[in-house]
């Protein structure tokens, strides 16, 4: 039977990368997504370009990726890295680690509708023309090994904007809700998430930072936002969380050690509800 | 108490996140509640082998919990002079890096090097090969180097390193450690230095079943590796599956023993 860990990923990225952009985090970054998913007690790894890093082709990290169970990489990288706007992808790359590695499950949309950061998406709905995100789409489910999903980043924000025929074409859907103060409304946007995206494998993205307003989240929204989520996989709405990030895990954030507590707590609670669809793949490949 | 035989003070490959000075490192250590640093001059290692001995020296002066590890280089055998700084109290002896020196640790010039030095020293860090490409300092390589040297300890750094295997490199070498046990050597000592301790479960479990408590040692390599993952390393030596008298002998009663008087019992 499942446990709740099962189905906790980490947001894998290039340590230091998050301190690059954003120098009000306290403290330093050494942690690398194996040492922060150690750390933090995840099993799984969203690897995620983020400024340009690392740069295809991936061998050298998929390696270190292997202890993993599973690995979901990017496809396009975070909203930074503009070579890949514009049709332009690392799929390619994506799926060459896919053939190597079994535990390579999928690939994931981040940054991918307008930002509130202000990203590059040149006035367009998104960083890529949907018939691009049709053509992934139908190489990762053509994908000859295995099925691959596609996966796709939607902040709360986003919630409303015109970008369902996008969503349609994804297998997960992650939620994200960039500015702490709207952790208020984050059992809302869950439900509403959960109307747009009907048969949908849905994830909940768990900040250990408040990017969007620059400084900590509080005991009380971390708390308050654990204990949402703990709810809604009990409930079979959520397959799971995705924790963000190996990069602010080891700069002494109150928050990274409450998930880290938090996890150890909950994390072998069996899943009480038939919500998990995610693939069965082995602790290491051989 | 808890004693960290494996540490550098200093700007380790001019990365931003991997440089500590003395006050830096005063203040990681509190926050991992780790009593006692051993440390060795980045400086020394990567650039200029006199220059950083003399910062290190002056460092230690102002530090309560800092000691120091004298780099030698045979590629610069200079370097030998600097041995004089383990006259000083708060010296402990040699750290020696073959593959950021560039040497072998078995060709004969190099031998009558490292021979002088251990000779003059009755403690040997070495490192042990542990990134992808590198093999000068293979753990059997020290260790057999280590059973010529019966009167100095050796401490085999890095966890006797990571297989230096192209196409999965990132793999702790067990086997390494089991041909170093093999060698039933009682001045050789392994520390802990690698995230690979805790990176994959049972590492460090597998580590003590093959050397025992009684040959493993605690280090960090900090600051490369920060408090963070100091406190995570003391947590899982503390989680360990064997009495307490042994987890303390691989957090400190070890190292207490190869530093003697140098730290106050």
């Amino acid at each position: 039977m499942k446990t709740l860990k099962d189905n906790f990923w980490l947001w894998g990225q290039n340590a230091g990368t998050h301190h690059a952009c954003y120098p009000e985090l306290p403290g330093i970054n050494q942690m690398e997504p194996t040492e922060g998913a150690a750390y933090l007690g995840i099993p799984n790894c969203c690897r995620v370009v983020m400024l340009d890093k690392p740069a295809p082709p991936f061998d050298d990290d998929a390696q270190k990726l292997s202890g993993f169970r599973q690995v979901v990489w990017s496809a396009i990288g975070a909203g930074g890295v503009e070579r890949n706007n514009n049709d332009q992808s690392d799929l390619d790359e994506v799926l060459r680690q896919a053939e190597r590695h079994p535990n390579v499950t999928g690939a994931v949309l981040d940054d991918f509708f307008p930002s509130v950061e202000g990203f590059d998406t040149s006035g367009k709905r998104a960083r890529h023309s949907i018939r691009s995100i049709e053509t992934m789409q139908r190489k990762l489910h053509e994908f000859p090994p295995r099925r691959l999903d596609l996966w796709l980043v939607w902040y709360s924000y986003q919630l409303e904007f015109a970008v369902q025929d996008y969503v349609d074409l994804c297998d997960v859907v992650t939620l994200w809700t960039w500015k702490g103060s709207d952790l208020d409304r984050l059992d809302e946007n869950i439900e509403r998430m959960a109307e747009l995206t009907p048969g949908k494998r849905r994830l909940a993205g768990c900040y250990l930072w408040n990017y969007g307003e620059r400084t900590e989240l509080t005991r009380q929204q971390m708390d308050s936002q654990l204990a949402s989520y703990r709810r809604w996989l009990n409930e079979g709405v959520l397959e799971g969380v995705v924790f963000c990030s190996n990069c602010v895990a080891d700069c002494g954030l109150e928050a990274a050690e409450i998930t880290r507590q938090w996890i150890q707590e909950v994390g072998s609670q069996h899943v009480p509800h038939a919500a998990y669809s995610g693939a069965e793949t082995p602790l290491l490949t051989s | 108490m808890i004693i960290d035989l494996h540490g550098h003070i200093g700007n380790i490959n001019v990365a931003p996140f991997w440089a500590a000075d003395a006050n830096q490192l005063d203040t990681a250590l509190d926050q991992c509640n780790v009593d006692w640093l051993c440390v060795s001059s980045a400086k020394s290692i990567m650039y200029d082998v006199h220059e950083g001995n003399a910062d290190l020296a002056a460092s230690l002066q102002n530090s309560r919990r800092l000691l120091g590890y004298v780099v030698a280089n045979p590629v610069f055998p200079d370097s030998i002079s600097d041995l004089q700084l383990l006259r000083e109290p708060k010296f402990v002896g040699v750290k020696i890096h073959p593959d950021y020196h560039g040497y072998d640790i078995g060709a004969r010039g190099v031998r009558r090097f490292l021979d002088e030095v251990a000779d003059a020293t009755p403690l040997i860090l070495s490192h042990v090969s542990c990134m992808p490409g590198t093999g000068f300092a293979a753990a059997e390589k020290v260790a057999e180097y280590a059973g010529r040297h019966p009167r100095t300890n050796f401490i085999l750094a890095h966890l006797a390193g990571i297989y230096q295997n192209p196409l999965y490199p990132y793999f702790p070498n067990l086997e390494g450690l089991q041909r170093v046990a093999a060698m039933g050597l009682d001045n050789v000592y392994v520390d802990t230095a690698h995230h690979l301790m805790y990176v994959y479960p049972g590492v460090m479990d597998q580590a003590v079943s093959i050397m025992g408590a009684d040959r493993l040692v605690f280090g960090t390599d900090m600051p490369l590796q920060g408090p963070a993952q100091s406190r995570f390393a003391i947590e899982i030596i503390q989680s360990l599956p064997i009495p307490q008298a042994d987890r303390d002998k691989i957090l400190f009663g070890n190292a207490r023993k190869l530093l003697g008087k140098k730290i106050p019992q």
